[in-house]
């Protein structure tokens, strides 16, 4: 009845590719797996997860999560973790209040600011984020002078052994103070810290500015026109009528961004951070276990990427829904 | 530098199958992972040649198998790449000062098969010698640079809580970046092998301004490492490393070592005795903590 | 921050005086004019801090000493011609290329016909200052500066010749011309590694600006199709393919690339046979590819998504199969519209190219590294980090500006204008 040939048919055609392409990776991965099985085994190391409750020997510093050496495996690697989210948090909002800023200043009427904007993001956003990471830590803040030398701002101290900020002690407010030579606070942050959070916070902080810039420029003029003829001032037409308008096109562009940022912050290890990657990389040189330890990394990030993704896009529909 | 030229190197590798040892002869090259930055074990001359204590080691194992010191391929692997080098088989030997523990020797943990011990090494401690720090005792508290998963970081944290003192680590995944933060005076020591803190402070622009603290932290054998799954290949290289040891003793060097053959021949009882003396010093040397 | 308006909303500041012109750009209001007074302070600032250090303080040595280090690492010195006859060929193809985009016909109709635009002639000039100060500047030896005079010449007697007798080739010619990119590639390839009468050198001796650059477009060049398979993958009806191709890109992106590299360097060797061990330089390779592979799948997606349906259905209806018309309607369309996100994808790859350095392979960072710790040179790696960023600027800027140039010629709007 049909003249067609099976091969030629529109029906069976799809279907087959599906099955060779199918067939093709089961093939390949059984493979692989096959290798990997046999290369563990002979290596005496067939999965298992004991080796998490085993003490770690090593020390962590900065953890939020109280830590020594007696303690497992597991808990530095949960120590790591933590200390990844703390660097996530406080980089993704200080890179959305520079970007925000920066993003605006390109619309400033101040020719001189509009121009270091764009300067600002041409440049920072051509230079590879680990070439700038290395630059704050080693030129920078390794530069830092210490003890009584260092930079003293009312209720904060920049020294060569950390950042020491004023905060609340023992009930009372208290600064930083030199005390035998080193300087303590209610509040210090390391200078590898630092550096991870200016390096982070000024590279994520040039892509989000553009993604403001769009944002704002894709408001049509006539917007701006009204606010003006409507008696308000600039400031203000931002605030009330474009900005909230701007955000629909901002906030899709804005996840991109702070997913990016969550990875680039397993950079950590070359300002010699202490974050989930860098703990990762010791735990597998003290165990061997190079095939779990990668598991428990790509599991944290696909986490924290997820996490990331589900509350941007809560607020992407917060966002959206304004529309009539 | 000293080539394997004994009997005992030959004895493993003919009647044995060892699949490793076919491979690096149909390949005709050995792949040795060295580390390629420290000066005095492996590093990399103005002329791209790999020179150094390791990279001996690699050479000779090379001599033995091959006929040639220079049918090797180096590949540099970082303290992290080391162990599943070689366990996934991408390295053939690893010859990269790393530290005999039963952790890494035991399956279950890194798995390796470690030859005997070539270089006995301790974890030091080094400080600037302006900072009137003399003793062990004086770093509690202070940031200390470390080398990310090297063995002497468990040390160094054993040894001060031996002293109920805390420390600040710092680690930094190369030796070069953690020498680069140590000499900007971000800690006030920087701990690691004994010798490797020896050669870099002679690279110092003032040498005599950093001092070494007399603690040995810890015993460091350091030893070249196989896969645990060829133990023909482990012996192989064991009784290269044996050979090595040998004619050091005895002065055999490539330039004699046809002159002390032909020797030995004319005189095979001499001879007879050589190997056994050398035998059972091999074994008192294996059972010798 | 100056008080925000739409830019469009300018006074018409040509018109005016300069100096009026200069108040209304930096003072249209007195907090405006402080502000600005306060920046140009700042910018003074920097540029005296700066130039004191450039001038004074910063030691170039640790450039002339280690410059071919920087540029090629490792490779040995008797086989370096093979660069240098590389580098010969592609200014020649870089200034054949040029010449040939002026002496044909721009869509842009105000630098139609002209043979030597003002961008041109400044960056001819440039080009030109370039070659014969920074050697000289730098100290290099004699015949190295000779070197880099011979190739500047070569690109500016090609652009000048390419412009010249351009318009007066055929047009098929010009197809020929093009084709010469991916032939002069895989010569590129040759020369480098060597092989078939060369003597080979190993990927573990590339190192510096010649592994950044062969990682770079051994990567750009083949995530490139790949990732065209995966957008057609994942908007593919057929839901083996679909999900195959979004579990891989929403893997591989939800990935950071450090892990990736990773498990191409400690855990591929578990998952291949002990007879297959490929050098560690081509495994971060395939690493960098297959990871670029899944974020330019989804700039294509994008750009096949604004590709109207209408136009695969007018394709199939003039007798096209399915594959012709995905290759010669649908994809040139979805590929122009997403020629701005591949091309900043292509510049993220270019910049995580410096991961590398972190993985023990010496990339022009891993090398500048290596030479910052050589007790030799401490306390200048500031000369270091500065040659570092401008050149991987220039890498980046020049993709964006090259991608910029390549939109307008593409716009349909200005193909009318051919003939």
């Amino acid at each position: 009845m049909n003249g067609t040939p099976w091969w030629r048919d529109r029906r069976v055609l799809p279907w087959l590719l599906q099955a060779v392409v199918g067939l093709a990776v089961l093939v390949l991965v059984a493979l692989l797996m096959t290798n990997l099985v046999r290369n563990l085994s002979a290596a005496g190391l067939l999965l298992s997860w004991r080796w998490l409750g085993q003490p770690a020997g090593f020390d962590l510093s900065e953890t939020l999560l109280p830590f020594n050496a007696s303690m497992p495996y597991g808990r530095a690697l949960l120590a790591g973790l933590l200390n990844t989210l703390r660097v996530i948090v406080i980089a993704l909002l200080g890179s959305s209040l520079l970007g925000a800023l920066v993003g605006m200043a390109a619309f400033s009427r101040n020719g001189l600011l509009r121009g270091l904007a764009r300067v600002y993001v041409e440049v920072v956003r051509n230079v590879p984020l680990l070439l700038q990471l290395l630059f704050w830590y080693f030129l920078v803040f390794l530069a830092l002078p210490d003890g009584r030398a260092a930079l003293q701002l009312p209720g904060l101290v920049l020294a060569k052994s950390g950042l020491y900020l004023a905060g609340f002690a023992g009930g009372s407010w208290q600064g930083p103070q030199l005390l035998n030579g080193s300087w303590q606070a209610p509040l210090q942050l390391s200078v590898e810290f630092g550096a991870l959070l200016t390096g982070l916070i000024t590279y994520i902080g040039a892509f989000i500015a553009e993604v403001v810039r769009g944002g704002i420029a894709s408001v049509p003029r006539g917007q701006w026109e009204a606010a003006g003829s409507l008696g308000l001032h600039g400031v203000a037409t931002l605030r009330h009528i474009v900005l909230p308008q701007a955000l629909r096109v901002i906030v899709p562009g804005l996840t991109n961004q702070y997913i990016s940022l969550a990875k680039a912050s397993s950079l950590a290890l070359a300002c010699g951070f202490t974050d989930l990657y860098s703990v990762a990389e010791t735990t597998l040189n003290q165990t061997g276990r190079a095939v779990e330890v990668v598991l428990v990394l790509l599991a944290a990030y696909l986490a924290i990427d997820l996490l990331i993704s589900a509350a941007m896009n809560g607020l992407n529909r917060l966002v959206q829904v304004r529309e009539r | 530098m000293l080539l394997a030229a004994c009997g005992c190197a030959n004895d493993s590798g003919g009647g044995v199958s060892s699949v490793r040892m076919a491979a690096i002869r149909s390949h005709g090259q050995l792949i040795c992972g060295v580390d390629g930055q420290v000066s005095g074990f492996s590093s990399v001359a103005a002329d791209g040649r790999y020179q150094g204590f390791d990279v001996d080691v690699c050479r000779a194992v090379a001599a033995a198998l091959l006929g040639s010191g220079n049918k090797v391929d180096f590949r540099n692997v970082t303290a992290t790449q080391r162990f599943p080098a070689v366990a996934s088989g991408e390295i053939d030997l690893l010859s990269r000062n790393s530290t005999v523990t039963l952790g890494r020797d035991a399956p279950g943990g890194n798995a390796m098969s470690f030859a005997p011990v070539v270089f006995h090494d301790g974890a030091g401690v080094m400080v600037p010698l302006a900072s009137g720090i003399t003793s062990l005792a004086g770093l509690g508290g202070k940031p200390i640079c470390l080398l990310s998963g090297a063995t002497t970081e468990q040390a160094l944290t054993d040894g001060l809580r031996r002293l109920n003192r805390r420390y600040v680590p710092l680690k930094f995944s190369t030796i070069d970046e953690m020498f680069g933060a140590y000499q900007q005076g971000r800690c006030a020591a920087v701990s690691i092998d004994r010798s490797a803190l020896a050669a870099q402070r002679t690279t110092f622009a003032v040498p005599a301004a950093h001092l070494i603290l007399p603690e040995v932290l810890s015993k460091e054998p350091l030893a070249p490492a196989t896969i645990e799954s060829d133990p023909a290949w482990a012996d192989a290289v064991r009784w290269i490393v044996y050979a090595l040891f040998e004619a050091e003793e005895q002065g055999i060097t490539q330039a004699n070592v046809a002159a002390k053959l032909a020797e030995a021949k004319a005189n095979p009882k001499l001879a007879e005795r050589r190997q056994s003396d050398q035998c059972r010093r091999q074994l008192r040397r294996d059972l010798s903590p | 921050m100056g008080t925000p308006s739409f830019p469009a909303k300018r006074l018409p500041v040509a018109a005016l005086l300069p100096l009026k012109r200069l108040r209304a750009q930096l003072a249209p209001t007195v907090a405006d004019g402080l502000l600005s007074l306060g920046l140009l302070a700042l910018i003074a600032w920097a540029a005296v801090q700066l130039g004191g250090w450039a001038i004074g303080r910063a030691d170039w040595a640790v450039l002339q000493l280690n410059s071919m280090l920087l540029l090629v690492g490792r490779y040995p010195l008797a086989e370096q011609w093979r660069l240098w006859l590389l580098g010969a060929l592609l200014a020649a193809q870089a200034g054949l290329s040029w010449g040939l985009l002026r002496a044909w016909p721009r869509a842009d109709r105000r630098e139609q016909g002209q043979l030597w635009p003002r961008h041109d002639r400044i960056a001819a000039v440039l080009i030109t200052l370039l070659a014969l100060l920074l050697p000289a500047a730098l100290g290099l030896a004699g015949a190295l500066q000779g070197r880099w005079w011979l190739l500047a010449a070569v690109l500016l007697a090609l652009r000048w010749a390419a412009g010249r007798w351009g318009p007066g080739l055929h047009r098929r010619t010009l197809k020929l011309l093009g084709l010469l990119w991916p032939l002069l590639y895989l010569l590129g390839f040759w020369l480098i590694g060597g092989g078939l009468g060369l003597a080979a050198v190993a990927p573990g001796e590339w190192g510096g600006l010649l592994l950044t650059l062969v990682m770079a477009s051994f990567a750009m060049a083949l995530s490139f199709p790949l990732g065209v398979l995966l957008a057609l993958g994942r908007r593919s009806n057929l839901p083996l393919l679909r999900w195959g191709s979004v579990a891989y890109i929403e893997f591989i992106r939800g990935a950071p690339l450090i892990t990736l590299l990773f498990i191409g360097q400690n855990i591929l060797g578990f998952l291949l046979p002990a007879s297959i061990s490929p050098d560690r330089v081509w495994r971060a390779a395939w690493v960098l590819t297959l990871f670029a592979a899944a974020y330019l799948a989804e700039a294509v997606r994008s750009g096949l998504a604004a590709v109207p349906r209408g136009q695969l259905e007018a394709a199939r209806s003039l007798g096209l199969n399915q594959a012709q018309a995905l290759v010669t309607v649908v994809i040139p369309q979805a590929l122009r519209v997403a020629l701005p996100t591949m091309v900043g994808q292509f510049i993220a790859l270019v910049q995580d190219t410096t991961l590398l350095s972190l993985i023990g392979l010496l990339d022009l960072l891993g090398m500048a590294r290596g030479i910052m710790a050589n007790p030799e040179f401490l306390g200048h790696s500031s000369e270091l980090y500065l040659v570092l960023a401008v050149l991987y600027w220039s890498c980046c800027a020049a993709l964006g500006l090259g991608s910029r140039a390549l939109e307008r010629r593409l716009d349909p709007r200005s193909l009318a204008g051919r003939p």
